[in-house]
């Protein structure tokens, strides 16, 4: 049994021994000579297969180095010739938007150039239709006043009385150029104030629309 | 860091130089088809991946990093691209057994039976532990470049070459290769 564990140990020893040398940790004159490996066949047996590693690997065929080499060959070429054309393609397409570019000049019109649309200036005033109703109000209320300074002004006895001793020279009234200059006096402000205050207003009313604001 | 004649070349490449880029190819062939072959199992299909990676490499060549090895990229390119092989044929419907078994499969060159089946055993394997065992033991790589071509830590690395050593020697002792170990085999 003794002999059975020695043997094992030393089994496990080549064992760890074979792994270090396939991990390239120890060289194979190591276990050239071992006594373990006289007595052990399977030892034995494991070192051969040890031995046999690295496997021989077949080789390529003679014509693959001349075959890949053409074909990386043909490849670059191909490659340098589409990188060719699409550069050249790029730079055609640069070309074309520099031609039309140029074609279009955009820096013909200059900023200090460029024609402004005049301004129109509207020639009716702006409405202050507040002022025009004052003006036709102050207007009434000085035809009202005068109305009332005439009414209360003393009679002017326009009938004669049969028994007056002066005859009174009857003049007949029929328009208002008849009217004796001092009537005239009195009405023609009224008259023309009236008249330059509807004109206005018919004037501030002519120059709005129909929402309220400035016709331009 | 990348070295001065891997800069070079790559510059060289990316002129259009063509003996640069029979140079590249050549550097790295066996690289690129060892990998491709064990993860496809398939010797035509692994020369057409190759030639795929390679037109990769010669078109992303701007995109690579001067400060790092050209190598690992060029050997993340293979396995990306032996991932999307596989891929698309795991959605191609199954091809007969006399046509996988045509002269496409990959020829055992070595008529050592223990070789044979060392071979078969790791075409077995996991696609992703294929990938660890085949950078490793077939290509050299070490533990921190094969981290940066599968694009898993050091740790994960480790444990999957570990576990395809272990599914490896499993399977050759199913196969009698390995003789049952003595505490076994004396065992009542």
């Amino acid at each position: 049994m003794n002999d059975l564990n020695s043997n094992s140990a030393e089994c496990e020893r080549i064992a760890a021994l074979v792994t270090r040398i396939l991990d390239r940790e120890a060289s194979a004159e190591t276990l050239a000579d071992d006594s373990h490996l006289v007595e052990c066949t399977a030892c034995r047996e494991m070192v051969a297969i040890s031995e046999q590693f690295p496997l021989p690997t077949p080789k390529p065929s003679m014509l693959f180095t001349e075959r890949v080499v053409r074909a990386a060959d043909r490849d670059f070429r191909q490659r340098r010739r589409t990188r060719w054309m699409v550069r050249s393609g790029a730079m055609v397409m640069a070309a074309s938007v520099l031609v039309a570019v140029v074609a279009m000049k955009p820096w013909a019109a200059k900023p200090n150039e460029i024609v402004q649309v005049p301004e129109v200036k509207s020639t009716v005033k702006p409405v202050k239709i507040e002022q025009s109703f004052a003006e036709a109000g102050s207007a009434f209320v000085s035809i009202t006043r005068k109305a009332t300074d005439q009414s209360l002004a003393p009679a002017v006895n326009w009938i004669a009385s049969r028994d007056a001793t002066v005859p009174v020279e009857r003049t007949e009234i029929r328009t208002l150029a008849n009217l004796p200059n001092a009537a005239k006096d009195g009405i023609e402000p009224i008259a023309n104030t009236t008249k330059r205050a509807f004109n206005l207003f018919v004037r501030d009313v002519a120059g709005l629309t129909a929402s309220g604001k400035m016709k331009s | 860091m990348a070295d001065v004649a891997d800069t070079e070349l790559v510059r060289r490449c990316a002129s259009g130089e063509v003996g640069a880029m029979r140079e590249l190819v050549q550097r790295f062939q066996d690289d690129v088809f060892g990998v491709s072959v064990r993860m496809l199992r398939n010797a035509h299909d692994a020369e057409d991946v190759s030639q795929e990676v390679f037109l990769r490499v010669f078109r992303s060549l701007h995109r690579w990093d001067r400060e790092r090895p050209l190598r690992p990229w060029v050997l993340t390119i293979a396995v990306n691209r032996c991932r999307t092989a596989l891929s698309k044929r795991s959605k191609l419907p199954e091809l007969v057994d006399y046509l996988q078994e045509s002269a496409a499969a990959v020829p055992d060159t070595d008529g050592n039976e223990l070789t044979v089946e060392i071979r078969a055993a790791v075409e077995e394997l996991r696609p992703d532990y294929r990938e660890v065992f085949v950078l490793f033991h077939e290509r050299g790589q070490s533990y921190e470049e094969i981290s940066e071509v599968v694009d898993r830590p050091v740790g994960t690395i480790k444990t999957w070459l570990h576990r395809a050593r272990a599914e490896l020697l499993d399977r050759l002792k199913r196969r009698g290769f390995v003789p049952p170990e003595p505490t076994r085999a004396k065992a009542p």
